[in-house]
């Protein structure tokens, strides 16, 4: 592709139709230079004929002597091409100089042709050029006969004529045709250039259009491009509605978070002044208790919004891989079984299929946290928190179940919403785990869905619609 | 004459036959000679030379070398010389200058004085016609008191047969075996005329004299020995006829043959630069006026005044001009063929001629 670099649409446009045009206007000259040499040498050649025959008439026997009396007219005629030399001779077949000029080429075809039926006892002429006397001559013999009581007598008339006129008249045939081809150039090339113009125009409408507008303005650009150049255009205004909504996200994000941080921040502010000016020892232990609280909440808090920054820049630059997704489910569980253990309570990982997937590892790892950590956040002492994972048509399906709360259907699909809290909801929390998680699976084109458990409890099910085939049968 | 300080003339007879004299004048140059200038012409040296006159005094440096001949003459001496040439050819033989030329003999030159010729007085930019000659008939009036002078050939060929004795071996016109001029416009008149025949016939029964050249003819009407002269050339006949005011000059008014004094630059020629300049001086409008007013020629281009012009010359409505073009057609004239026939009628015609 680094061929096309800096490579002009309208020149390679313009080059390939001057290079057309001129192929054509040279072979159209080469053929009416052709045309303009046959029609001068028939046009001459037809005076010439005419000449030598006036001349042939002229011919008698006299007291049995060839006798000629040149013809004025035949002389006429030729001077028709006034610019040019004649010679001429006059011969008896068996070799009688008559007159005229005694040493003119003779080419062996001139004898013995047929006879011309428009001019009985007349020959037909042939023509042929020679140099003669410093200049080409083109020739032209033909033979008369003269019935004589006993015998008939042959004579030969040669008839010969300089060029030039024939070259100019053919000069002047084929420049003509080189001015009328030069014409038709520069008009082609004209409308060709203008054609080009017009074609290219959409682009630079384009152009000027996106040149035109401010950086901030990511708005469907509004230009009339002919059919050609539409996908362009839809791609582009694609491509900037997007960067549109990344933008928009990363906004309302940047205001959330400073939002969500400084609350708490001025919570904790407030605990800590009131845990200095507190005599009490216990209260004071108490209130210091609620600074730790705080403070960790905003550790989460800040962590998840770190990690969410961290994964959108993922999203942006990171590949898919292949990896194996229940390996990479046992390995979070374990992980965080221990501090599971911790609060009493119990994760189960139910799955016994070998998915292989396309994905990014550490997001896939973040999802599978965030979900697990609410789980056993939302847990009583005792309870298990079972994870599974099941292959379904094409594709493999991800539950984490535990026996909390749950969710009333109301606030079900607000809990996706980033900083959502539920009113009701006296556990701390960032907010961000679920929106997180969903984040994600919208990234491995995976489905996240809430549901209720039985008896109580929650359900989060996460289906991986497209997934790599088992490599080594279930395990 | 003008005096001959500067003019040395040597006279050479190259040959015993009449009118096969070679005259040769040199002009010595006005200043240091720088080049030799050859001419051959058929023009009577004292007619052309107050022109070399004013070409010397342009170029100082040129010694001219005018050989003067008669113009059949003149074609021989070519061929003979060959591949020996002069550096310019001017003759009045239209003919034979043209048979040169188509022959291969003459070197092109194009200049703006050559352009400004007209297209019938240029043929391939290698020959020039600079002067028109009409043939003219002369009459010595004094020798015909009371007649009625004729003015076309009918007319002449009436007057020859009523004053048939009168006019016995008093007729005169050109040697057309010798003269190729005289050839010229007699085989023109072969062709062209109804009363050829009758002409040839009335000629010959008269015992018609046969001279060189027009100031022959012209000096034998003076001095009484002919009384009529046919087909001269018309500009030696009327500066003639200015000092002889017995000469009447008529143009026929049936036709009046113009013929051109042409010249050509032979292709051999060893000075031609100098033989270029002339030929534009002579073309020139300076150099046209001069030979109409001094050399009583009459000039090709039209912007020259005088008597002796084409344009003057084309008033006289009396006489339609029939101008022999330059060009092929002119082989017909040098045809050995036709040469041959006409001459045979000639000598059939004049049994005064003393046959070889």
């Amino acid at each position: 592709m680094a061929r096309l670099v800096g490579v002009s649409i309208r020149r390679q446009l313009l080059w390939m139709a001057a290079g057309l045009l001129l192929a054509l206007a040279l072979s159209s000259y080469w053929a009416a230079q052709a045309y303009g040499e046959r029609a001068a040498r028939l046009s001459y050649d037809r005076l010439l004929t005419g000449a030598a025959l006036q001349i042939a008439e002229n011919i008698q026997i006299r007291n049995g002597e060839v006798v000629i009396d040149l013809p004025r007219s035949a002389f006429e005629t030729l001077a028709l091409a006034p610019q040019d030399r004649v010679f001429y001779a006059i011969v008896e077949t068996n070799g009688q100089f008559i007159t005229g000029y005694p040493d003119l080429p003779i080419q062996g075809l001139a004898w013995g042709r047929g006879a011309d039926l428009n001019n009985p006892g007349v020959t037909l002429p042939v023509f042929y050029d020679e140099q003669y006397s410093g200049e080409p001559v083109r020739f032209l013999t033909l033979t008369r006969q003269l019935p004589e009581t006993d015998e008939v007598r042959e004579v030969q008339v040669q008839l010969g004529q300089t060029t030039r006129a024939r070259q100019l008249l053919a000069e002047e045939i084929s420049w003509r045709a080189l001015q009328l081809l030069a014409l038709f150039f520069v008009v082609a090339m004209v409308l060709i250039l203008g054609g080009i113009w017009l074609v290219l125009r959409p682009l630079h409408r384009l152009n000027r259009g996106l040149e035109a507008r401010s950086p901030q303005d990511l708005s469907p650009l509004q230009v009339e491009v002919p059919r050609e150049i539409q996908p362009l255009l839809t791609t582009i205004n694609r491509f900037m509605q997007q960067l549109g909504g990344t933008l928009d996200g990363l906004k309302r994000f940047t205001a959330e978070a400073a939002h969500q941080i400084r609350t708490p921040l001025a919570g904790l502010k407030s605990q800590a002044q009131n845990a200095l000016v507190e005599e009490d020892e216990v209260r004071r232990r108490e209130q210091l208790q609620r600074v730790v609280q705080s403070s960790d909440l905003l550790s989460d808090t800040v962590s998840q919004l770190l990690s969410q920054a961290t994964l959108a820049h993922r999203f942006q630059s990171q590949a898919l891989e292949p990896l194996t997704l229940d390996k990479l489910i046992t390995d979070v569980c374990r992980d965080v079984a221990v501090s599971a253990l911790h609060q009493g309570v119990e994760v189960a990982y139910l799955g016994q299929v070998l998915v292989p997937l396309n994905g990014d590892d550490f997001a896939l790892r973040q999802m599978l946290r965030n979900l697990l950590e609410n789980a056993i956040k939302y847990s009583e002492t005792g309870d298990t928190v079972e994870v599974d994972l099941q292959r379904v048509e094409r594709g493999a399906r991800l539950t984490v179940a535990d026996q909390g709360p749950g969710i009333p259907d109301s606030e079900k699909s607000q809990v996706f919403e980033r900083f959502y809290r539920s009113p009701d909801n006296p556990r701390p929390g960032s907010g961000l785990g679920l929106a997180i998680a969903r984040e994600i699976a919208v990234h491995h084109r995976a489905l996240l869905s809430l549901k209720d458990n039985q008896p109580r409890g929650l359900v989060v099910e996460v289906l991986f619609v497209e997934v790599g085939s088992v490599l080594q049968g279930e395990a | 004459m003008r005096p001959l300080v500067l003019l040395l003339t040597v006279v050479l007879m190259i040959s015993s036959t009449r009118a096969q004299a070679e005259v040769l004048h040199e002009l010595r140059p006005l200043g240091r000679e720088q080049s030799v200038l050859r001419i051959y012409g058929a023009a009577d040296f004292p007619v052309i030379k107050p022109f070399f006159d004013a070409f010397r005094e342009r170029y100082p440096g040129v010694r001219i070398r005018y050989s003067e001949f008669g113009t059949r003459n003149l074609y021989q001496r070519f061929l003979e010389r060959y591949p020996d040439t002069p550096d310019l050819m001017l003759s009045s033989a239209m003919d034979l200058q043209v048979k040169l030329v188509n022959d291969g003999y003459a070197q092109p030159y194009r200049s703006p004085e050559t352009a400004a010729l007209p297209a019938w007085a240029n043929w391939r930019d290698e020959i020039f016609g600079f002067t028109y000659e009409p043939a003219v008939i002369a009459i010595n009036r004094q020798r015909m008191p009371g007649d009625q002078l004729p003015r076309n050939r009918a007319e002449l060929l009436d007057l020859i047969r009523r004053h048939s004795d009168k006019l016995r071996g008093r007729i005169g016109t050109f040697d057309i075996a010798q003269v190729g001029v005289g050839y010229l416009t007699w085989s023109y008149d072969s062709r062209q005329s109804a009363s050829y025949g009758r002409m040839l016939e009335s000629f010959g029964s008269h015992q018609a004299r046969l001279f060189p050249s027009s100031a022959a003819m012209l000096q034998a009407l003076t001095d009484g020995e002919i009384t009529v002269a046919y087909n001269l050339l018309g500009s030696y006949s009327h500066a003639w006829a200015k000092r002889h005011p017995e000469i009447q000059v008529v143009l026929p008014s049936d036709y009046t043959t113009l013929v051109m004094r042409t010249a050509f630059i032979p292709d051999n020629a060893a000075n031609p630069t100098d033989a270029k300049r002339l030929l534009d001086f002579l073309l020139s409008r300076e150099g046209q006026q001069l030979l109409a007013d001094r050399s009583s020629l009459y000039p090709i281009r039209e912007d020259i005044t005088g008597e002796t012009t084409a344009s003057a010359l084309r008033r006289d409505r009396r006489s339609p001009l029939r101008h022999i073009p330059l060009g092929p057609s002119l082989l017909i004239q040098t045809d050995q063929a036709s040469r041959r026939a006409l001459l045979e009628q000639w000598r059939r015609a004049m049994p005064n001629l003393d046959l070889p």
